[in-house]
């Protein structure tokens, strides 16, 4: 349940003259906790615009410090209940770069991108029916949804779980794998393992299918957003591996280079850092990000979902999100197939030794696509071999300054509503980013009678 | 022929580093190491670390073997209290006000979800520790650190009355010193530093 507080200053249902405010003190359905005020003067114009996200500071990242490259993989895990693969990802490719490790070996390559379409599979199956589906629907929740809509919640539970699957047989666990490490694998599936996946996965593919052509079918507000794009570039479809990022009227850039073309600044309404091209320019990461610089590169099974419902690139609707997310469903599904059935155990050492002898100083930076966009980790690491720096860029405090920006472009169309459909609206919106706003608590809360 | 899994599912939730929401991982991460130590593998429960599984949990519910969910609770009572509830009670129990969960879909959902598709509970029980200071990076908070051992003892008793029941024996199982209410156990794992 969302709280919806209609501000105090404000009468929110009088028409002109008036000024108004849509405000949402505990977002609800988004990963993490936040909330939005937008407030628009008498004359509609939009006088504030704010997201505010209580994200964990930067405690990771001091906690990183003095640790051994060994115990990066786990620590990082412990960022995102969602996404610890994206940490973990990021993170090894890095640290390996520092090491000398790169490029991971073909076959290594193929088990983190399974790795990684599980993530995926988990993370989208669950924005797409639990988080945003009941906004298209009209419910408060999927638990309201799911009354009338049951073999569609049950759907996205069974699609989910098709990802866990994915993830435990490789990371050991489903949440929080632990067999990541850098060089590799602690440990790699045999054959059997991930053909028994098979049929689990190929089932899923084909709901994946439909779950496209479902979400093509539900109702869009209208909304089309001149953005700046930014995805990893790679050989493959933004996913586990890319040296480059691709940037909307700007060419490519080197990962390296992320620092000389973006900054990260603290607003004083959130504690989470803005991030912005270096002119100021706020940028969109994320499935639209990906699909509109690498559709070519989609799986030819998610091309032809896409061709099949009719998907017109660019796409520039941010509501419109949740059928790129099903594409990228029918992609990873694909994707995980593909090395499923191409996975032979004795192919290539699950493990890489970084080489010995030699200082492991310097600096890594790594950069793979989480669900919801880059995740941008670079790490000095000092004479002794341990972490001196650890500097992380997850995709949420990437998109938070565009997600303001677009609710400024918004505001137009919310004064044709009356206040509570406004302020769905906005909601709506912001949970089109699927915004991670990584948190310690997740604590139940109880009311307990007592005799 | 498949031997009939018997053991009683424990289930973990919380957050690492999050402060006193990582108390009942902290107690699982204990009971897990116990498991993997006995050598004859005959453990009377499984263990599942589960932190935050967001409707993941509504899978994890799913088994015919009976449950014991551990976590970390707001109720308003004093901080350290242990509550104990039937599985079953948790639904009315647990709260949807605002956003009760650091993630999306948290444990009042999940089960709120289980009952909307029409998913029976398993038989079980619910044990948790009510926290009070969830900062990041923080650590057990002192009422939580002192009442670790209650929590635990409520926690194990679950555990082998569940069991018992299940098997229609009484395990053999010696509850290790899970600490005392003097505030002498500092909640430490062996093998969990979370620094």
């Amino acid at each position: 349940m969302t709280t919806i507080d209609q501000d105090d200053q404000g009468d929110s249902g009088s028409g002109s003259g008036s000024e108004r405010t849509y405000r949402v003190e505990l977002l609800s359905r988004v990963e993490g906790e936040g909330r939005f005020w937008l407030r628009l003067d008498a004359d509609g114009q939009v006088a504030e615009a704010r997201l505010a996200i209580f994200e964990a500071p930067r405690f990771f990242e001091a906690l990183l410090r003095g640790r051994s490259l060994d115990e990066v993989p786990d620590i990082v895990a412990r960022i995102c209940g969602i996404c610890p693969v994206a940490y973990q990802m990021s993170a090894t490719r890095a640290l390996e770069r520092a090491l000398g490790l790169d490029p991971p070996t073909p076959g290594l390559r193929a088990l983190r991108r399974l790795l990684y379409c599980g993530e995926w599979i988990e993370s989208h199956a669950l924005h797409i029916f639990m988080l945003h589906a009941p906004d298209f629907l009209g419910y408060a929740s999927a638990i309201e949804m799911a009354a009338d809509h049951r073999p569609l919640v049950e759907r996205g539970l069974r699609l989910k779980k098709a990802g866990n699957a994915i993830v435990e047989v490789l990371g050991g666990r489903a949440i929080h794998p632990v067999s990541p490490r850098v060089g590799g694998f602690t440990r790699t599936p045999t054959v059997a393992e991930l053909r028994a996946l098979r049929p689990t996965l190929a089932a899923a593919l084909e709901e994946a299918d439909e779950v496209v052509d479902w979400a093509a079918t539900l109702p869009m507000p209208t909304l089309e957003i001149d953005y700046v794009f930014v995805a990893l570039a790679s050989d493959r479809y933004p996913l586990e591996f890319g040296d480059e990022l691709a940037i909307s009227g700007r060419g490519r850039i080197p990962v390296d280079d992320f620092l000389e073309h973006f900054e990260e600044s603290h607003v004083p309404h959130s504690n989470a850092l803005h991030a912005r091209l270096k002119d100021g320019t706020p940028y969109l990461v994320g499935p639209l990000a990906r699909i509109n610089h690498a559709a070519a590169s989609l799986h030819p099974r998610a091309v032809a979902a896409l061709e099949r419902v009719g998907l017109a690139l660019p796409v520039l609707n941010p509501y419109r999100s949740i059928v790129v997310r099903a594409i990228e469903l029918v992609h990873a599904f694909a994707a995980a197939l593909d090395v499923i059935d191409g996975y032979s155990a004795q192919q290539e050492p699950a493990f890489v030794e970084p080489p010995r002898g030699r200082s492991p100083a310097g600096v890594g930076i790594g950069c793979t696509e989480a669900p919801r966009g880059i995740c941008w980790h670079r790490y000095r690491i000092d004479e002794d071999g341990l972490i001196a720096d650890a500097r992380i860029i997850p995709p949420t405090s990437q998109n938070q300054a565009r997600i303001e920006a677009d609710l400024v472009d918004l505001a137009p169309q919310l004064l044709l509503l009356d206040h509570q459909a406004a302020t769905h609206r906005c909601e709506q919106l912001i949970r089109s980013y699927d915004p991670c706003i990584s948190c310690a608590t997740h604590f139940l809360r109880l009311e307990i009678e007592r005799a | 022929m498949s031997v009939e899994d018997l053991r009683v599912r424990v289930i973990a939730l919380g957050s690492p580093h999050g402060g006193d929401d990582e108390a009942a991982l902290r107690f699982a991460a204990k009971l897990a190491e116990e498991c993997a130590r006995r050598a004859d593998g005959a453990d009377a429960y499984e263990v599942i670390i589960a932190g935050r599984p967001g409707p993941g949990l509504v899978d994890l519910l799913d088994v015919t073997r009976p449950v014991v969910l551990l976590d970390v609770v707001r109720s308003g009572a004093p901080p350290g209290t242990v509550h104990e509830l039937p599985l079953a009670a948790l639904v009315d129990a647990a709260l949807a006000l605002g956003q009760v969960s650091s993630h999306g879909f948290g444990p009042a959902e999940a089960l709120r979800l289980a009952a909307a598709l029409g998913r029976e509970l398993p038989r079980g029980a619910f044990v948790g520790v009510e926290g009070t200071a969830f900062e990041l990076g923080a650590p057990l908070s002192p009422p939580v650190t002192a009442s670790m051992g209650r929590f635990a003892a409520a926690a194990r008793a679950a555990i082998e009355r569940f069991a018992a029941a299940e098997v229609g024996t009484r395990p053999e199982h010696t509850p290790a010193d899970d600490g005392a209410d003097d505030g002498a156990n500092d909640g430490q794992i062996e093998g969990e530093n979370y620094g």
